[in-house]
């Protein structure tokens, strides 16, 4: 057959598909050798090391390593390149990174909860090897439960780098309108929440976040705590729906009742605001203290912080706090390792990291900024009693399955007894999936 | 084999042996990923402790005697059904006014016309985020205006009774511009001798809608539908951003279960078996819209 192509004869279908056949190899052929770069050296040049720090992009856990970075970079020559991303966000880029033993990051912002089951599946380099001198430096210098947190099976994995947890935020001014003092127990706290409410003065007592992500299980669980109850027995078998438990959340039905309407599904940034305006009175499980920052100028003066509730047991706020790690797939970890020491050195925790927007979490720190903020005095105190969630690689399911039990119960649909049992059998067949028994 | 038939099976071979390269580059962007995510269904593996083992059909049968499941199917449903038939009702009722607005040279209509498009060019992660603030029971712009005019204020997003429609309503502001742009176009497109025949022998205005336009109309019609019912079972960032499934799990919806499980549980493999339970509760429900359509053409 002739196919010869007559000048502005329309194609045939052979020749479309002969022409398109030939772009397309050529489209394929020309990716597979690389392009032009592969016939071309690269300019081989000494470059400075640059590590990748992956951290929160605001706030206490996310400005500090921002507006720091420069000044690290200056005085060790190590470039910086901060990727930064909201809190969900920045879990689940780490965990996809370090599941595919990328080498995309160096240095990673952690939450303590995750710490111990990256380390056990060696996605985390050991820090005693690589700043040894700093990490002694360090540990005569925090709590002695930062030191258990960030290290397993006696190696350190992670430096606490900035300090959180629970504070407890109340408005004075509503508390001396109703003849009371600020409360020291839990019962105190009911009792106060109770007596404030005014529907005249649109006045409430207690507020906090009650939304089913991540603020649903730690409203309830310095209540828990604070009367002695546990998560889990020696063996991690599930135990919190026992009468403490149920309990508890009784307690916190109770206390809910005096929340604003719309309580029982209260996101973080409506708690803020109903303190900030003067709306709620009571804040005993608050996690940043944006409330007292951005109170308009009625409120601020009112609104004060004190040390956590005690029960019948102990106080127990729960302990927060992201750490910086090394990643263990890490090309430049020597490096890595030197932002993390910096970042938690003396001179950096006492002078810089308060200054640049964050919280420190050495002693001497507290110490020295305690008039920085109004808050950091309490803050600094329920430091040294905070308990932190169990550091386990399941975390996660047993959030979801309490959380997913206590909004029902938050929303009137379950009783509370019901509602902690469902999730005690949901949690037990997640860890017996696990294989703790 | 003849010649001509030779020559044709040559020239068939030799033609997909031309375009074979481009295949398999379009099998491995899309085929592949989808095996891969297949063969992570039939794993257990926790994200966290990297620990990932064989658990064949495990994730598939602990998904379907979850006894939360049938809930989480009915709410998806619920949500999608209502969002698709409101989308489609408003989409219809404001093509047809445009369009008579437009046709009378009525002033205005051209202009609203666009502007109805207007919440299509926002991101949609964006309007949840908006409507998020606009549902606060205290601080949100819906009570503000409801308490203005003596109103009491609704717990839009915050009771689990009526969560789930507050989502629904949230859905259709967004999408009924989608349903209205494709409506429009369908109705702007229709043959005007058939009405006007219609017209003449005394038909009222319904009565031409209903017995000639909306019957002309359903190729397009079905195609709307199908749209936005696979885009409302597979969608996310509302239920995401909120309620996260709540309050209680009133609004979790198969989708959210999927992310849920496999970015907050780090339960990788199961998550990705749910999103092959919604691939398929997509693929059915698309197939039958499919088939009606299809129906539908053969029958005309």
């Amino acid at each position: 057959m002739n196919d010869r192509r007559n000048a502005g004869a329309p194609w045939s279908r052979r020749d479309f598909l002969s022409r398109a056949a030939l772009l397309s190899g050529a489209a394929v052929g020309g990716s597979a050798l690389g392009g032009p770069g592969r016939f071309f050296a690269p300019a081989i040049a000494a470059e400075p090391v640059t590590i990748n720090v992956l951290t929160l992009g605001q706030g206490i856990f996310g400005d500090p390593f921002v507006n720091l970075s420069p000044e690290f970079t200056e005085l060790t020559g190590i470039k910086v390149n901060n990727i930064t991303m909201g809190y969900n966000e920045s879990m689940q880029k780490q965990a996809a990174v370090f599941a595919a033993q990328g080498t995309d990051l160096d240095v990673v912002g952690v939450d303590y909860m995750f710490l111990k089951g990256y380390a056990r599946a060696g996605h985390l380099a050991a820090l005693d090897p690589l700043i040894a001198k700093d990490l002694a430096d360090y540990y005569s210098d925090v709590p002695a439960n930062l030191k258990e947190v960030w290290s397993l099976d006696g190696q350190t994995y992670g430096m606490a780098t900035v300090g959180n947890c629970q504070n407890f935020i109340y408005n004075n001014g509503h508390l001396a309108d109703a003849g009371l003092q600020p409360p020291d127990t839990w019962d105190d706290v009911l009792t106060s929440a109770q007596k404030v409410v005014s529907a005249e003065k649109n006045r409430y007592g207690f507020v906090a976040g009650t939304e089913r992500l991540t603020k649903a299980v730690t409203v309830w669980l310095p209540m828990f705590w604070a009367n002695g109850g546990e998560i889990f027995d020696d063996k991690m078998k599930p135990i919190f729906a026992s009468d403490t438990g149920v309990r508890s959340l009784e307690f916190l039905l109770e206390l809910m009742k005096t929340m604003p309407p719309g309580g029982g599904a209260y996101t973080e940034s409506d708690e803020i605001k109903a303190m900030s305006v003067g709306l709620a009175t009571l804040d005993p499980a608050s996690w940043i203290p944006d409330a007292i920052i951005n109170a308009d100028a009625a409120t601020k003066p009112n609104l004060k912080t004190k040390v956590a509730p005690m029960g019948s047991a102990r106080r127990s706020p729960v302990l927060g706090g992201i750490g910086l790690c090394v990643s263990n797939y890490s090309p430049s970890k020597e490096a890595a390792a030197q932002y993390v020491a910096w970042f938690n050195s003396k001179k950096v925790q006492v002078d810089q990291i308060v200054q640049a927007g964050g919280q420190p979490c050495r002693i001497s720190a507290w110490a020295a900024n305690a008039d920085a903020h109004p808050w950091f005095p309490s803050l600094a105190e329920n430091l040294k009693v905070a308990k932190s969630l169990p550091q386990i690689a399941e975390w996660g399911q047993v959030d979801s399955a309490l959380s997913t039990q206590l909004t029902q119960a938050f929303a009137g649909e379950i009783k509370p007894k019901d509602a902690l049992e469902a999730a005690q059998a949901a949690v037990d067949d997640v860890m017996q999936e696990a294989g703790y028994y | 084999m003849t010649g001509k038939a030779s020559r044709d099976w040559r020239s068939r071979g030799r033609a997909l042996a031309y375009i074979l390269p481009s295949l398999l580059v379009l099998a491995l962007i899309f085929l592949y990923p989808l095996g891969e995510a297949f063969w992570i269904s039939l794993q257990r593996w926790n994200l966290i402790s990297g620990v990932k083992r064989w658990g064949g059909l495990y994730n598939y049968a602990a998904i379907f005697t979850d006894p939360g499941f049938p809930q989480v199917v009915r709410v998806t449903f619920v949500y999608s059904t209502l969002s698709v038939a409101f989308e489609f009702a408003l989409g219809l009722g404001l093509a047809l006014a445009v369009r008579a607005g437009v046709r009378r040279g009525l002033p205005g209509f051209a202009l609203i016309r666009v502007l109805v498009l207007a919440p299509l060019l926002v991101a949609p992660l964006l309007w949840a985020f908006y409507f998020r603030a606009f549902y606060s029971p205290q601080f949100g712009l819906f009570n503000a205006i409801l308490n203005g005019i003596g109103l009491p204020s609704v717990l839009w997003v915050n009771d689990a009774d009526i969560a789930i429609y507050s989502l629904v309503l949230a859905d259709v502001w967004q999408w009924t511009p989608f349903m209205f742009s494709i409506l429009l176009a369908g109705l702007l497109a229709l043959p005007s001798d058939v009405v006007e025949a219609a017209r003449v022998d005394g038909a009222s205005g319904w009565r031409i809608l209903l017995s000639i336009e909306l019957p002309m109309l359903r190729p397009v019609l079905l195609v709307a539908i199908l749209i936005r019912t696979i885009d409302s079972l597979r969608y996310l960032d509302l239920v995401l951003v909120i309620t996260q499934g709540g309050p209680g799990r009133s609004t979790e919806i198969l989708n959210y279960l999927a992310y849920r499980t496999s970015f907050q549980e780090f339960q990788l493999g199961r998550g990705a078996a749910l999103s092959f339970v919604v691939f398929a509760l997509v693929m059915v429900v698309a197939g039958a819209l499919l088939r009606v359509m299809w129906k539908n053409a053969n029958a005309r």
